[in-house]
């Protein structure tokens, strides 16, 4: 294509958005609440993710046999490795179990009778990867030798399984329900623009215009259209995660909230990738219809 | 003379079961100038419509310039129809656009140079004598002047036919005989013109090959009476 023949599309596609400033603004709009949802979604499914890991440690604790020297603790704990399905696995003197204890409790409690170490026992702790294979995994666990006890949190993990369901569930149907809201708005603001051309496209036709040389302005359109929501949505998501989100998250207190700024790439990509390729998508069918003649 | 266009036992039945076309054949040489008349009905927008690729027979063949068009490929349709000019009868001139525009249009849209466009361009508005209006909209204009416009933005991409379909159509009466006598003049430049026309007075004016469909069938063809033809 000649460089001429580009200047045209892209002075065709940019007079098409100035033709109908108000639907091309309103679209933009739509758009822009569109990707901030879509990114919002992400950023909640990114915390609660980090919050899962998070509440999600030290799920298991294994107490082995009192009798047990250090070398089959180690034994123990090798076979333990071996299982497969396990991770961040450490041993616990009962001395460190007891300092955790008090810490977990904050400086504001006051014990009369310090509390003991021996209260305590030594323990392996664990946590499952894939919760999905937490019996089956449990099941091989308790099968090694030498295990005097064995303290699950099976409605925890329950919970968590549950939780990270529901999420995953909701977030793929907001995701999927406001990419197709925002095709639909793309599509809608470009069918006006190829109705209110309909005779240009019908001469683009006689005088023998290819096919792509009658789409491409459309295209160019639905896909300015979406980067300009995109470019304005990443920074309407940063405010937002930062003076809402991020506080909202911080201020539950059980974990530290994920950081917008540190995966910049990739939102940055995120919001231009969705707006353009919304855009595109959008502005396919519009054209279709008119090319017949 | 090589044969420009000719319809082979070309019959076209619609959708909706009306018949337009009942076994046309005609033959039209490169360089003719050919008068197509009928009544209302007569089928002879049918024609064009075929000549224009937009739609193809249902049975017979249509060839053209040596192409059959009922077996262009998508891709090859725009690339026959940049060989054809068409002029409607609504002019079909772009509101938004002034006259120069109108008739670059066509050129931009195929791809053409710069360079290339005002050159075609001013030629173009010089045939049709519209040179002073270059930078006028369409609004501005008298039907006439319209439509040279259109003939202008027909011719502009160098085609080997122009078609038009009720040129006059839209024009005031008085106006008929100088655009007929424009498609003349753009004959003698060695162009194929087909003008679809149900004006009789106008035709028999004229002097050129008139060929008269009824109820989708020629009835009649002033080459037979020649007898340049040996069909039939
Ligand atoms: N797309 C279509 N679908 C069905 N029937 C059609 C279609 N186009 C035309 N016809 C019918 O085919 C016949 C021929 O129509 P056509 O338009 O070719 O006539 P015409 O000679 O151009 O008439 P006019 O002088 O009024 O323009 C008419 O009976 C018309 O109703
Ligand atoms: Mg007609």
């Amino acid at each position: 294509m000649s460089f001429d023949s580009f200047f045209f599309l892209l002075k065709s596609a940019v007079n098409n958005l100035f033709r109908n400033l108000l639907l091309t603004l309103a679209s933009i709009l739509v758009l822009v609440l569109c990707l901030v949802i879509l990114g919002s979604t992400l950023l909640v499914v990114d915390n609660v993710n980090v919050f899962v890991e998070e509440i999600g440690e030290n799920q298991v604790a294994v107490f082995l046999d009192e009798s047990f020297t250090q070398e089959q603790i180690d034994g123990f704990m090798t076979q333990l490795a071996q299982i497969g399905n396990i991770e961040e696995i450490t041993y616990e003197t009962k001395e460190q179990a007891l300092q955790n204890y008090m810490e977990s409790l904050g400086d504001d409690y006051f014990f009369e009778n310090p509390l003991e170490a021996d209260t305590f026992r030594d323990s392996v702790l664990f946590k499952i990867q894939d919760l999905t294979k937490y019996e089956q995994t449990m099941y091989e666990v308790k099968k090694l030798d030498g295990i005097a006890n064995v303290r699950e949190r099976k409605d925890l993990v329950a919970r968590i399984l549950e939780l990270r369901e529901t999420v995953a569930f909701l977030s793929i149907c907001i995701v999927l329900l406001f990419f197709f809201v925002s095709v639909f708005i793309i599509t809608v603001s470009v069918k006006l623009s190829v109705f209110s051309r309909r005779l240009e496209i019908n001469i683009m036709k006689y005088v023998g215009a290819a096919d792509y040389f009658i789409q491409l302005p459309y295209f160019i359109e639905g896909m300015l259209i979406g980067l300009a929501a995109g470019t304005i949505s990443l920074f309407v998501e940063i405010y937002l995660y930062q003076s809402v989100l991020f506080p909202l998250f911080a201020d539950f207190g059980m974990f530290a909230p994920v950081s917008m700024s540190a995966n910049m790439p990739f939102w940055l990509l995120f919001f231009l990738g969705a707006g353009t390729v919304v855009g595109i998508i959008g502005s396919v069918f519009p054209v279709k219809k008119y090319l017949k003649v | 003379m090589c044969v420009l266009i000719l319809f082979k036992d070309v019959s076209k039945r619609y959708k909706n079961g009306t018949v337009a076309l009942r076994h046309v054949n005609l033959e039209i040489k490169d360089g003719e100038f050919v008068f197509i008349t009928g009544n209302s009905g007569a089928g002879k927008s049918s024609m064009v419509r075929l000549l224009m690729c937009e739609d193809i027979p249902t049975s017979g063949d249509l060839i053209v310039n040596g192409s059959n068009t009922q077996k262009l490929s998508r891709r090859q349709i725009p690339k026959y129809r940049r060989q054809i000019g068409i002029v409607f009868q609504d002019f079909r001139l772009i509101p938004n656009l002034n006259v120069y525009d109108n008739i670059a249009f066509s050129l931009r849209v195929v791809g053409r140079r710069r360079r290339e466009i005002v050159r075609k361009v001013n030629t173009a508005m010089e045939l049709v004598g519209l040179v002073h209006k270059a930078r006028v909209y369409p609004n501005q204009l008298s039907g006439g002047e319209q439509q040279r416009v259109a003939v202008a933005r027909a011719l502009v991409n160098n085609p080997r036919l122009i078609i038009a379909d009720e040129p006059t159509g839209n024009v005031d009466p008085s106006l008929s005989v100088e655009i007929m006598n424009m498609f003349l003049q753009i004959n003698r430049m060695g162009i194929t013109v087909v003008v679809v026309t149900h004006e009789q007075h106008l035709v028999d004016q004229m002097g050129q090959r008139v060929v008269s469909i009824r109820d989708g069938r020629i009835i009649s063809d002033t080459s037979w009476e020649k007898g340049d033809t040996d069909e039939f």
